[in-house]
C-alpha cells in the first residue's frame, strides 16, 4: 500500500492531488499533508511515508532542498516533484535521481496514475 | 461419376404404376376367385343339406316300418340332381338300410366320416372330389337313422373354371388399360421433371440463359419459380463477379507497386505485375506457379509475418530486409491482404523498397536527435535566466510564478533583480517575438540588455524609471538586431511589463508595452493598460516615451503581471480565446486566496479551458502581494 505524504504551499493544490489519487484504483493512504518543506521534513521523519509528493516553490524550504534532505535520510524513497515553472536546470539536476519523478503543473492525471502504479509495483516487488 | 445404370424416371413410373396395378388386379382376382369358390361351395352344401333334411323327414315312416325298398325308391329321386353320386341310410350300427347307387367307394367315404364325427349328429365333409352331408333322422327325440348324401364337386369346379377364365380375361384387359393409362399419367409428372432436367443440363453446360415458363398450379410451379429465381441470381452474381474481376484487373494494372497474388490453397503465385517482375528480376512465366520463397526470403524469417496473418488475417506495413533469389537485398515494407481473385481465395501482397527512405530516416533521426539535444541544452541555458523565487520572497509578502514555454524553450521570460540596498527590485515579464528557439534567442538578448540596465542602476543613484527602462530596451534591441534600418530582414522585439518596487519607500512604478497589469486593492480590480507600442521592432519609434504609472501600495495590493499567452489561449466549447473578461472574473473570485492557491487556480482553470486544444503560446504569469 502506498503511504503518501503530500507537500504543497497551496491548500487547494493538496486537496486536488489527494482527490485525484483517491480516484485511482490504487491501494493507498494519505498519511500527511504539509504546506512547506520544513513541515514536510518533520512529517517525513515521524510518519515514514513510502512516497512523497512535493511542490518545488514553497516558503521556508523549497522542494529541491526538501528532496535533498529526504535523500540524506532515505536514499531510495520515491519522490514526485511538481512545479509550475518549467525550469530545465532544476529538472536536469533531479534527473540523475532514478527514484524521482518530475511533473509539470497542472498535474496530468494519467501521468500521475502511471507513476503511482509504477511505484506500487516497485514496492510490491521489493516485498 | 455414376456407377449405376441410368433408368429414366418415366420408365420407373410406368413400371411402378403398372406393377401396382398388376398386383392390385392379381390380388383382386384371387380374392374374387376364392370368394366365388367359397360361395359356390356354400351353395352346394346348403342345397345338399336341404335335400338331406327334407328327404330325411320323408324317410321317417319308411325307416320306422323298416321298408328298405321304399327307402331305396325314395333315394332314387336323387338322380334329379346330377351332381349327387350316391346316398346311404345308415342305421345306428352303421349298417346300410338303403342306398341310392351303393358304390363301395362312396360307402367307405361316408363311413370314414363317422370315424371323426358322431353318427347321431349333422356333419359335413368336403374334399376336392366330394361333398358329403350327413343328417340324422329323428322321430320325435329318438334317433332312428342317418342319411348321408355324397355329391361330386364337378358343379363347383365348372363354375370356378368359368369364373377363372372370365377373371383372367378381365385381368389382362385391365393390365393393358392400366399400362396405357400409366403411359399417359406418368407424363403429367415426368414432363415437368424432364423440363427441369433439360434446364439443369443447360446450367451445367454454363448456359444460364434459360428459364422455365410454366403456368402450373402445383408444387412444380414452386420448383420452377425457385429455379428461375436461382438462375436470375446466378446471372446477377456472374455479372457482378465479372465486374469485380474487371475492376480488380483494372486496379492491379494501375498499382505502381510490386504486387503478387498468391493462392491460399495452392500456396503459389497466381499473379504478378511488371513492377514485381522488375524488382525481383524474374519474368512473369518464372514467377507464376512459384512459391513466394522461390522469389524472395525475409531476413527475420517468415514466422512473424505468418503469425500476423494468422492472428489478424492481414499484414499492414511489415518492415524487414528482403533477400531476392537473385541475390539482391533491400529493406522492404510489406502489406498483405486477403482477396478473391479468379474465384479463388488468395492473398495480395505489395512490397516497396524503402532502403533509401530508411537511410534518410536514420539521417533525419540523427538530425532530430542533435536538434533535440541542442534545444534541451538551450532550455538549460534559458532556465539559467529564470530568477530564484526566494529572492522575490524578500520583497513580496506572497507570490506565485507560472512560467510555461510552449516548447522546450520559449519567447517568454520573467526577470527579477535586486537593485540597491536590499530595498529596490525590478520585475519584468517579457514576451519576445514568437516562441520556441527564435523567441528564446530574443530572450537572451533581452537578458543581456537587462544586465546592462541593472548594472548601470546599481552603480548609480539614478531614480529607477520603468518607462525609461523600456525605452532603453527599445533602442538597444533595434540597434543590436540592426533593425534601425527598415530594410533589415529581422524584425524582433517584445511586449512586456516592467515593475519597480521600493519596499522601504513603498513605491511601485510600472510601465508596459502592450500588455495590461492587473491589481487588486481594497477589493477592487484596477487595470493599467499597456502603451500601444511594442519594444525593439523595426516599426518601433526609437524616441517613444512609454507611460510610467505610479501606484500607491501603502495598502495591501495584489498584482498580476502576465504575458498574453494566458488570455489568448483557445479552448472551451467554441475554441475561442480565454479572454481578459474571463480572467477578470476569475481574479474577482480568487484574489483573496493565498498566492499558492491562486496559482493552483490559474493553472487548473487554464488547463480545463484549454482541454484538447494545443497550447497557443508561451504562458507567463507572476502574481505578488505587497
Amino acid at each position: 500500500m502506498l503511504r503518501i505524504l503530500v507537500t504543497d504551499d497551496s491548500k487547494l493544490a493538496r486537496k486536488r492531488i489527494v482527490q485525484t489519487i483517491e480516484s485511482f484504483n490504487i491501494s493507498h493512504e494519505i498519511i500527511g499533508q504539509a504546506s512547506d518543506g520544513e513541515e514536510a521534513l518533520l512529517l517525513f521523519n515521524t510518519l515514514k511515508p513510502n512516497l512523497v509528493i512535493t511542490d518545488i516553490e514553497m516558503p521556508k524550504m523549497n522542494g529541491v532542498e526538501l528532496t535533498g534532505k529526504i535523500r540524506e535520510i532515505e536514499k531510495d524513497i520515491n519522490i514526485i516533484v511538481v512545479s509550475s515553472i518549467a525550469n530545465a536546470q532544476i529538472q536536469q539536476s533531479l534527473k540523475a535521481d532514478t527514484s524521482l519523478f518530475f511533473i509539470k503543473k497542472p498535474i496530468s492525471i494519467k501521468l500521475l496514475e502511471m507513476i503511482l502504479l509504477r511505484v506500487e509495483r516497485e514496492l510490491m516487488d521489493a516485498t | 461419376m455414376r456407377n449405376k445404370k441410368f433408368i429414366s424416371i418415366s420408365k420407373k413410373l410406368i413400371f411402378a404404376l403398372g406393377f401396382s396395378a398388376v398386383v392390385a388386379l392379381f390380388l383382386s382376382t384371387i380374392a374374387i376367385f376364392i370368394y366365388t369358390f367359397n360361395a359356390e361351395k356354400e351353395n352346394e352344401i346348403q342345397s345338399l343339406s336341404q335335400i338331406t333334411k327334407i328327404m330325411g323327414q320323408n324317410l321317417i315312416a319308411t325307416i320306422e316300418f323298416d321298408d328298405s325298398e321304399n327307402a331305396n325308391n325314395t333315394l332314387d329321386n336323387l338322380k334329379l340332381d346330377k351332381t349327387v353320386e350316391d346316398a346311404f341310410i345308415f342305421k345306428e350300427d352303421k349298417s346300410v338300410f338303403a342306398s341310392y347307387r351303393y358304390n363301395d367307394v362312396s360307402k367307405k367315404l361316408a363311413l370314414r366320416m363317422y370315424k371323426k364325427n358322431d353318427i347321431h349328429k349333422y356333419s359335413e365333409y368336403i374334399d376336392l372330389k366330394h361333398i358329403i352331408i350327413s343328417n340324422p333322422i329323428v322321430f320325435g327325440d329318438r334317433y332312428i337313422a342317418t342319411l348321408s348324401i355324397i355329391s361330386s364337386t364337378n358343379k363347383i369346379k365348372k363354375t370356378i373354371t368359368e369364373q377363372f377364365f372370365v377373371l383372367t380375361m378381365v385381368f389382362f384387359i385391365s393390365i393393358i388399360i392400366v399400362l396405357i393409362l400409366a403411359l399417359k399419367i406418368q407424363k403429367i409428372f415426368t414432363a415437368p421433371i424432364f423440363r427441369m432436367k433439360d434446364a439443369m443440363l443447360n446450367v451445367s453446360n454454363n448456359n444460364y440463359n434459360v428459364h422455365i415458363n410454366d403456368t402450373r398450379n402445383d408444387e412444380f410451379s414452386i420448383l420452377f419459380d425457385g429455379f428461375n429465381s436461382m438462375i436470375d441470381t446466378i446471372q446477377e452474381r456472374t455479372a457482378e463477379l465479372k465486374n469485380e474481376k474487371a475492376n480488380i484487373e483494372h486496379i492491379l494494372s494501375n498499382i505502381l507497386l510490386p504486387v503478387f497474388i498468391t493462392s491460399i490453397k495452392k500456396r503459389t503465385i497466381v499473379y504478378s505485375n511488371k513492377f514485381a517482375q522488375k524488382l525481383y528480376e524474374k519474368s512473369e512465366s518464372d514467377i507464376l506457379g512459384s512459391a513466394i520463397d522461390d522469389i524472395y526470403t525475409l531476413s527475420n524469417g517468415p514466422d512473424d509475418i505468418i503469425e500476423l496473418i494468422n492472428k489478424h488475417g492481414k499484414v499492414f506495413v511489415y518492415e524487414d530486409e528482403i533477400i531476392t533469389n537473385t541475390g539482391k537485398k533491400f529493406t522492404g515494407l510489406i502489406s498483405v491482404s486477403p482477396i478473391n481473385y479468379n474465384n479463388e481465395d488468395c492473398y495480395i501482397g505489395m512490397s516497396v523498397d524503402i532502403t533509401k527512405q530508411k537511410v534518410l530516416e536514420n539521417e533525419i533521426r540523427e538530425i532530430h536527435k542533435h536538434t533535440r539535444e541542442s534545444i534541451e541544452y538551450a532550455s538549460l541555458i534559458q532556465s539559467a535566466l529564470v530568477p530564484d523565487n526566494d529572492d522575490m520572497r524578500k520583497y513580496f509578502k506572497d507570490q506565485f510564478v507560472i512560467w510555461h514555454p510552449k516548447d522546450l524553450v520559449g519567447g517568454d521570460i520573467y526577470l527579477f533583480e535586486e537593485l540597491r540596498n536590499n530595498n529596490e527590485c525590478l520585475l519584468m515579464v517579457i514576451d519576445c517575438t514568437g516562441h520556441g528557439v527564435p523567441g528564446a534567442f530574443v530572450t537572451m538578448l533581452v537578458k543581456a540588455i537587462e544586465r546592462q540596465i541593472v548594472a548601470k542602476i546599481k552603480y548609480s543613484d539614478e531614480i529607477v524609471s520603468p518607462a525609461k527602462i523600456l525605452s532603453i530596451f527599445n533602442s538597444s534591441m533595434r540597434h543590436l538586431l540592426k533593425q534601425e534600418n527598415k530594410k533589415s530582414i529581422s524584425n524582433s522585439g517584445f511586449d512586456g511589463q516592467v515593475v519597480y518596487y521600493n519596499k522601504k519607500d513603498k513605491i511601485l512604478k510600472c510601465a508596459s508595452a502592450r500588455n495590461e497589469i492587473f491589481y487588486y486593492q481594497d477589493d477592487e480590480l484596477k487595470t493599467i493598460k499597456g502603451d500601444r507600442h511594442s519594444v525593439g521592432y523595426k516599426d518601433s519609434d526609437v524616441n517613444y516615451q512609454f507611460t510610467e504609472h505610479i501606484i500607491d501600495v501603502s495598502k495591501e495590493t495584489t498584482f498580476y503581471v502576465s504575458s498574453d499567452g494566458y488570455w489568448d489561449q483557445n479552448g472551451g466549447e467554441k475554441g475561442l480565446p480565454y479572454g481578459k473578461k474571463r480572467l477578470k472574473k476569475m481574479l474577482a473570485e480568487i484574489h483573496k486566496e493565498s498566492m499558492a492557491d491562486q496559482q493552483e487556480e490559474f493553472l487548473y482553470t487554464f488547463e480545463a479551458y484549454k482541454g484538447n486544444h494545443i497550447a497557443n503560446d508561451d504562458v507567463t504569469v507572476v502574481g505578488f502581494k505587497i
